[in-house]
């Protein structure tokens, strides 16, 4: 089918056929998938653990200065 | 016994409904004899009025006769002006008024038994075209029995335009014929002369089967 064809087809009703926008132009409308309050495992207090904490085991790549 | 109407009409004007009405009554009094055809013309412009009065000034045959058919005026009342000529005539061809919007129109096509709808392979006729099916389509409702019809006139074959049309009509409510007539000289030289395509000999021969063509689809023969 021509572009001629296309065109002419979709001038008889502009508002329902009229050709969809560039997506690339358009924002994300997707919604974030919902995820039952049930399914997210309740973190671990070693995971909430201080930032400083001594008892905190080192990372086992970490290089200290001598 | 009330004669069999086929109505030409249109939204639009400029679409060759006059002129495909006088060389289809043409071709049907070619068929069936002279005397068993009339045409009404129920435009206001008058154009099939004004041209039987030019053609009887030269052909044969009493006032308002063409030499082949009998061209009625519609008058103040096409519709009662319908009824006679129905009763005067085994087949009644209608040059309908350029709107359908118009209450005349709706009567007329009220008692017609099929309709013709002209379009020519241009954006603007498509458009008119459109509403003029859509239209015709919601008075299928109140006559059932109408069959309809959508012609594409005028046609250039070397026009990509004019290629595109099908397509395009195939998405209105109303189906296209597969006959089509193309923009021709003669159908312009023929009103000139006071005579159809049919009386034109060689120079009308292509547009008279054009036209032949267009009643063998719309009366089933």
């Amino acid at each position: 089918m021509s572009k001629l064809e296309d065109k002419l087809t979709a001038s008889i009703k502009p508002g329902k056929t009229a050709p969809a926008p560039d997506r690339r132009s358009r924002p994300a409308t997707r919604k974030p998938a919902k995820i039952p309050a049930d399914a997210v495992p309740a973190p671990s207090p070693a995971a909430m653990s201080e930032p400083n904490d001594p008892a905190r085991a080192l990372h086992p790549r970490r290089v200290w200065p001598d | 016994m009330a004669g069999h109407v086929l109505a030409v009409a249109s939204l639009k004007g400029g679409c060759g409904k006059s002129t495909l009405a006088w060389n289809l009554a043409a071709g049907l009094a070619r068929r069936e004899g002279a005397e068993r055809v009339g045409l009404l013309d129920a435009d206001p412009q008058g154009a099939l009025t004004h041209w039987a009065a030019w053609a009887a000034m030269g052909a044969e045959g009493t006032e308002g006769q063409t030499g082949t058919v009998a061209v009625h005026a519609a008058g103040a009342d096409p519709d009662a002006a319908l009824v006679r000529v129905m009763r005067r005539h085994a087949r009644v061809v209608v040059d309908c008024p350029p709107s359908l919007d118009m209450a005349v129109t709706r009567r007329l096509l009220a008692r017609a038994h099929a309709v013709l709808i002209p379009v020519l392979p241009s954006p603007l006729d498509l458009w008119a075209c459109a509403r003029t099916a859509q239209a015709v389509a919601e008075l299928r409702r109140d006559n059932p029995g109408l069959k309809a019809w959508l012609l594409v006139n005028q046609v250039e074959p070397g026009s990509a335009l004019s290629r595109a049309m099908s397509r395009a009509l195939a998405e209105l409510e109303v189906p296209a014929l597969a006959s089509v007539v193309r923009r021709r000289a003669a159908f312009r030289s023929a009103i000139l002369e006071g005579v159809s395509v049919y009386q034109l000999g060689a120079r009308g021969r292509e547009a008279a089967r054009e036209i032949d063509q267009v009643l063998r689809e719309v009366m089933g023969t």
